[in-house]
């Protein structure tokens, strides 16, 4: 298959000006500006087939919604170029707009003022939606995104969660190919989030509609993207799947284990033990696939297991870990 | 043309939100019509005529070109486009299939669609029951008039979205408008006629698109020339309407190149 998205080598140079102080200083900035270079991406690469939802995560600043503003055609990268379905985005912005769907999560593509049925009036000629899609799309999505009880109303009445609902709902309604959102969760409470996400990965499998998806939110990756691609200082740190992510940057299962009376020395196979005295003891488990029965058998016959807990190492922990130790690097 | 059409009747009704501020407006409209009727009054000070122009043409040319014919408001769209631009809601705009001057023009046809009909209807109906408002020279006339309004709003947006797209260079918008906003005040010949002009000035004038705006409609509206020299006129209109819409497909292919999206 060939990529719907492809990124070569893409950078993104901002210039930003650097204010100088003093009296003169704006005067300074006024008649000889001085600049100086911020790269927010830095040398990015990476491919994606039809059908994928990646998740594109770093910490603030990391240069994703820049990424995500050249794949959209709305910036055009410093160097190196940028593909999507086959088009340079920017050069040819009108056309990739009509296949590709996008939610920003800190901007609103609504009609601030009029109903959101409106709004959905209005995408439909702007992005010329047969009718007879527009009902189909229209009547799925109302429904599915719960929107009925509110669609007549101005989109300045709605909470931000109906909202973004409503966003999401209206950048699918002319059947994009490609679904790109920025920060799609960013204020939403849990239950909305929740709705939000499994939406998205419904789509995603039901349409086989190509997902691309920023966040620092590491839930919305874990429930909607099985593959990740993970940026820092606009640089790529990881792009593979979460299972892949846990091996790369050492992340262990852990293993606590209760004991009706302390057991003496307890040793399993190949864990490694983690802390814990008395009837309480931690162990750190390789990532090999053992099934945890197998791992368990070696424990003492005689010895009284009340309480076997384990817990896996959610994406936030392993990335934490991974700042910490380049902060303390 | 559909999505042209949805994007003018959607500013439509978005104005007509705004229920008290149409009130206002017509208030405010009244007021500036009754100033600029008295400045007349008093200019005329008892004669007939002035270059050949009476009192009560005067108040015609008032009344239509501080209402329908003004660029007063116009230069809005300087504010609207760069505020898109300062905060970085112009990469929504950029998201969609559209271009981004169409959709301008498009939500402005609107809004001035809306001021004619709720506010300068009631201003003229209201100050021209007291004052008299000329009933156009001849049928002839009244059509021309109606050509000439229609390249008055194409020459006026032209301008008005040619000057917004310079916020992609010039940050302060607020300057700007400002500058649009002095210029059309003396070169559209809304505020004076260009026929009470000193030559120098005059000539400036009509060597300019601006005088299509105000005192090019309202000249053949009062029958000020013959037919023939008209549609001349008009036709030179309409070519600075087509200079300004190339101008602005010229702007907009650099200004998308130039593109920086504020914020995150």
């Amino acid at each position: 298959m060939t990529a719907i998205i492809r990124a070569e080598h893409v950078a993104k140079i901002f210039r930003q000006q650097v204010r100088r102080s003093g009296m003169l200083g704006p005067l300074k900035d006024f008649v000889m500006p001085v600049t100086r270079p911020v790269n927010a991406v830095d040398g990015i690469s990476f491919d994606i087939e039809p059908g994928e939802a990646v998740g594109y995560l770093g910490p603030n600043g990391a240069g994703k919604s820049t990424m995500i503003k050249m794949l959209t055609g709305i910036l055009a990268p410093s160097a190196g170029t940028v593909s999507v379905l086959g088009r340079n985005p920017q050069a040819q912005r009108v056309l990739n707009a009509r296949q590709i769907g996008v939610v920003f999560g800190q901007r609103t593509q609504l009609w601030w003022e009029l109903p959101l049925i409106e709004s959905f009036e209005l995408h439909r000629r702007m992005y010329r939606v047969p009718a007879s899609v527009y009902q189909r799309n229209r009547a799925d999505l109302v429904e599915m995104m719960e929107l009925s009880a509110f669609i007549e109303r101005p989109v300045r009445h709605l909470s931000l969660g109906q909202r973004m609902r409503a966003e999401i709902a209206m950048a699918l309604m002319h059947d994009p190919k490609i679904l790109f959102l920025d920060e799609p969760t960013i204020g939403l409470d849990v239950v909305a989030k929740d709705v939000v996400r499994k939406f998205l990965s419904r789509i995603n499998r039901e349409r086989g509609t190509t997902i691309i998806l920023t966040t620092h939110d590491l839930q919305d990756i874990e429930e909607i993207c099985p593959r990740l691609i993970m940026v820092d200082d606009g640089k790529l740190l990881f792009d593979g799947t979460i299972a892949a992510l846990r091996v790369t940057f050492g992340a262990r299962r852990r293993l606590t284990l209760e004991f009706a009376q302390d057991p003496g020395h307890v040793e399993l196979d190949r864990a490694e033990p983690a802390g814990g005295e008395g009837v309480q003891r931690l162990f750190l488990l390789p990532d090999d696939q053992r099934p945890l029965l197998h791992i368990l058998s070696a424990l003492k016959a005689g010895a009284d297991l009340r309480d076997v807990r384990l817990h896996e190492p959610g994406i936030e922990e392993i990335i934490r870990t991974h700042y910490q130790s380049k902060v303390s690097a | 043309m559909s999505a042209f059409l949805a994007l003018v009747t959607a500013a439509f009704r978005r104005e007509a939100e705004h229920r008290s501020r149409i009130l206002m407006r017509i208030l405010g409209g009244l007021v500036e019509i009754l100033a600029r009727i008295s400045i007349w009054k008093a200019a005329f000070g008892g004669h007939g005529t002035l270059s050949g122009i009476s009192l009560d043409e005067m108040i015609t040319y008032s009344l239509i070109g501080g209402t329908i014919l003004s660029s007063w408001d116009a230069t809005m769209i300087v504010r609207d486009v760069g505020a898109t631009i300062r905060t970085g809601a112009i990469g929504s705009s950029l998201l969609r299939p559209m271009h981004y001057p169409v959709m301008l023009l498009a939500e402005q046809i609107g809004v001035r669609l809306f001021d004619w009909l709720l506010i300068s209807l009631p201003v003229i109906v209201i100050m021209g029951s007291i004052y008299g408002l000329q009933p156009p020279e001849s049928l002839a006339h009244a059509l021309l008039f109606v050509g000439y309004v229609v390249v008055s709003l194409a020459i006026l947006m032209g301008f008005a979205i040619l000057v917004g797209l310079l916020s992609f260079w010039v940050f302060d918008a607020h300057a700007l408008e400002w500058f649009m906003r002095g210029l059309l005040a003396v070169l559209s010949g809304g505020l004076v006629p260009i026929w009470f002009y000193p030559q120098g000035l005059a000539e400036v004038a009509h060597a300019l698109p601006f005088s299509w705006i105000a005192y090019h409609p309202l000249a053949a509206y009062l029958g000020q020339r013959d037919l023939t020299e008209e549609l001349l006129i008009l036709a030179a209109g309409a070519g600075w309407a087509a200079v300004l819409a190339f101008a602005v497909a010229f702007v907009w292919s650099r200004a998308c190149a130039q593109v920086v999206v504020q914020g995150g």
